[in-house]
């Protein structure tokens, strides 16, 4: 993990040599402007962005492990309740109507205007799936599931929309923000998300006892001494809020939060004491070596990471299928 | 120690439990039987504190069940359910250990480890402890159930005012696990443990209960603390078959044969 996130520091269109890195972090800590140019892309440039990167691809698997547990289902992930969707949706909107404001507005509203329009329609989108896919209190995995299919496809038709009103620069600013970018990574962007994404970790982590109950059923859980319900809400609520944020800053990635919960069960096991912070590490690194290429593969220009995680995510995902067997025949009615 | 006072259970316009009222001493080894869909689940859930009853309470030592926290009544009561179904591959050990959950907050104690230990020897399972417990066969995967719900309620210095809640716990077991399964149950009632369970076989009840109740379309029919008042008629009004009542030779124990 230090080695990949060195790594990630260091390369990149412009490289960065160790010995700029640590003048660098002198001059910034001792409050000096950067001396030259390769300690400014270090400070400013470089290392937000791999922190950012970092932090993203933590939030992802985390989440996917937190989604998995909750709904005690191997294939759920941010990606399938709407989250990501309804940001995308919410990324459009801004895209094609800030390009219709007066400067005076744009100025006004600044540059948080993309993503807090796309973290209010990450929310929407989510809450919109869960209290369609509740019924008599209780939100079952196959109703989320087909629920999830249809506000995802109206969230994908308006964004659609969008591109299709768009003009030519924007609908291109629409399909790289549907494929997740780190280009304009900033430190209060990695504070931001970094900050959220720490409480809700640490929040988490005191759920993973919990978690692991809820893996014998619901009813376990609470002759466990555990309110599933309460649980469930909790953690539903937390995970939203922090997909919302991380998506918002930095698009849609595909695949992360599916594949490494998996990737680290096999190395593992199940036990979310472990697993939870075990995935973070794990997403974290496989995401910054995804940002690596997709900066290096095409240098001086950038590939969308999420070219990237989805063209080796997916294949990734489907030998785990075969090989581990991860979908089980189970017999009875399924779900 | 348990007392359900009126006890009403309806779902979905359907009542499942009818002003049930009935009273468990402590240390006592309570087995509930009936035909499928006589309530006997439904009762059980009730008297976990699973369920929330329509109307009636439920009293635990005087005080109602809703007036106990989530975990506090965790180690009080452990339930032993028919089916268990994983999505995800986890070691027997991590299963077991979930019985010390209410103990610890995030660490296990050497106590909570001692106890995991000892309940996997009495149920035989010590040699499957590092196993990946969804490749488990179904006789295997109860034994080791029923070792986390052992060291939910075990404790060295009182096991009184414990209760155990079996839901047909022998289904999947040979007939030597049954009576192993059976005894160890038995045992923690002899330290005190008030144990209650639902079983489909008539002569394991007769076997290791001390009380027999039988239910039908929600409501209890008979209530017997003597096997020697045991009929085939309370049987076939029960269960539909007419069964005949033998003893043998060298028992003590009634054999019912349907």
């Amino acid at each position: 993990m230090v080695v990949v996130l060195l790594c990630g520091i260091a390369f990149g269109a412009v490289s960065v040599l160790p010995t700029d890195m640590f003048f660098s972090l002198k001059n910034f800590f001792s409050g000096n402007e950067p001396a030259n140019i390769y300690e400014a892309v270090f400070i400013q440039l470089r290392l937000p962005r791999v922190l950012l990167c970092g932090i993203t691809g933590a939030v992802l698997a985390v989440s996917g492990v937190l989604m998995q547990g909750l709904f005690r289902n191997p294939i759920v992930e941010p990606g399938l309740v709407g989250t990501s969707s309804g940001a995308a949706f919410g990324a459009s909107l801004v895209f094609v109507l800030a390009a219709k404001m007066s400067p005076e507005v744009k100025s006004y509203a600044g540059p948080l205007l993309l993503p807090v329009v796309a973290f209010l329609g990450a929310l929407a989108a989510t809450f919109l799936v869960y209290s369609l896919a509740k019924s008599a209190g209780r939100v079952s995995i196959l109703s989320l599931l087909l629920i999830g299919i249809a506000v995802n496809a109206v969230c994908l038709s308006g964004t659609g929309f969008m591109s299709y009103i768009a003009r030519d620069p924007q609908a291109r600013s629409i399909t790289f923000w549907n494929l997740g970018t780190f280009s304009g990574a900033s430190w209060t962007q990695v504070a931001i998300v970094g900050g959220v994404a720490a409480i809700i970790f640490f929040v988490t982590l005191r759920d993973a006892k919990g978690l692991n109950a809820l893996l014998l059923g619901e009813e376990e859980a609470n002759y466990l001494g555990i309110d599933a319900e309460k649980l469930k809400r909790r953690i539903m609520i937390l995970n939203t809020a922090m997909v919302a944020v991380a998506t918002s800053f930095v698009g849609v990635i595909a695949f992360m939060g599916l594949i490494v919960p998996h990737l680290v069960r096999l190395l593992i096991g199940s036990d979310n004491r472990r697993l939870l912070p075990a995935s973070a590490i794990l997403g974290a690194t496989l995401l910054v070596l995804a940002d690596l290429a997709s900066r290096l593969l095409l240098a001086p220009a950038e590939m969308p990471i999420g070219i990237i995680t989805s063209l080796v995510g997916a294949p990734v995902f489907i030998v785990l299928l075969k090989r581990f067997n991860l979908i089980q025949p189970k017999g009875g009615y399924g779900a | 120690m348990l007392n359900a006072k009126r006890l009403s259970f309806k779902v979905g316009g359907k009542t499942l439990l009818h002003e049930t009222s009935v009273d468990f001493a402590a240390g006592g080894f309570h087995v509930i039987m009936g035909a499928n869909g006589a309530g006997k689940s439904t009762l059980l859930k009730l008297l976990s504190g699973e369920s929330k009853p329509s109307s009636g309470e439920v009293y635990l030592d005087g005080t109602d069940l809703r007036g106990y926290s989530k975990n506090s009544l965790a180690m009080r009561r452990a339930v032993l359910s028919q089916h268990y179904h994983l999505a995800f591959p986890i070691t027997v050990e991590e299963i077991v250990l979930m019985g010390r959950y209410p103990y610890f907050a995030t660490k296990p104690s050497a106590k909570d480890s001692a106890v995991c230990n000892e309940a996997v020897k009495l149920m035989d399972v010590t040699h499957l402890l590092q196993r990946d417990y969804t490749t488990l066969s179904g006789g295997e995967a109860q034994k080791v159930q029923m070792s986390r719900v052992l060291s939910q309620i075990w404790s060295e210095e009182e096991v009184e005012g414990r209760l155990l809640f079996l839901d047909e716990p022998v289904s999947h077991l040979d007939v030597k696990y049954q009576h192993q399964l059976m005894r160890v149950a038995k045992d923690f009632c002899h330290k005190g443990t008030t144990v209650i369970a639902v079983l489909h076989d008539i002569n394991l009840a007769i076997s290791f209960a001390d009380r027999l109740l039988f239910m039908k379309e929600g409501s209890i029919l008979y209530d017997a603390y003597d096997l020697a008042e045991l009929t085939p008629a309370m049987l076939f009004n029960t269960f539909g078959i007419l069964p005949s009542i033998v003893d043998v030779p060298g028992k003590d124990k009634p054999f019912v044969l349907f």
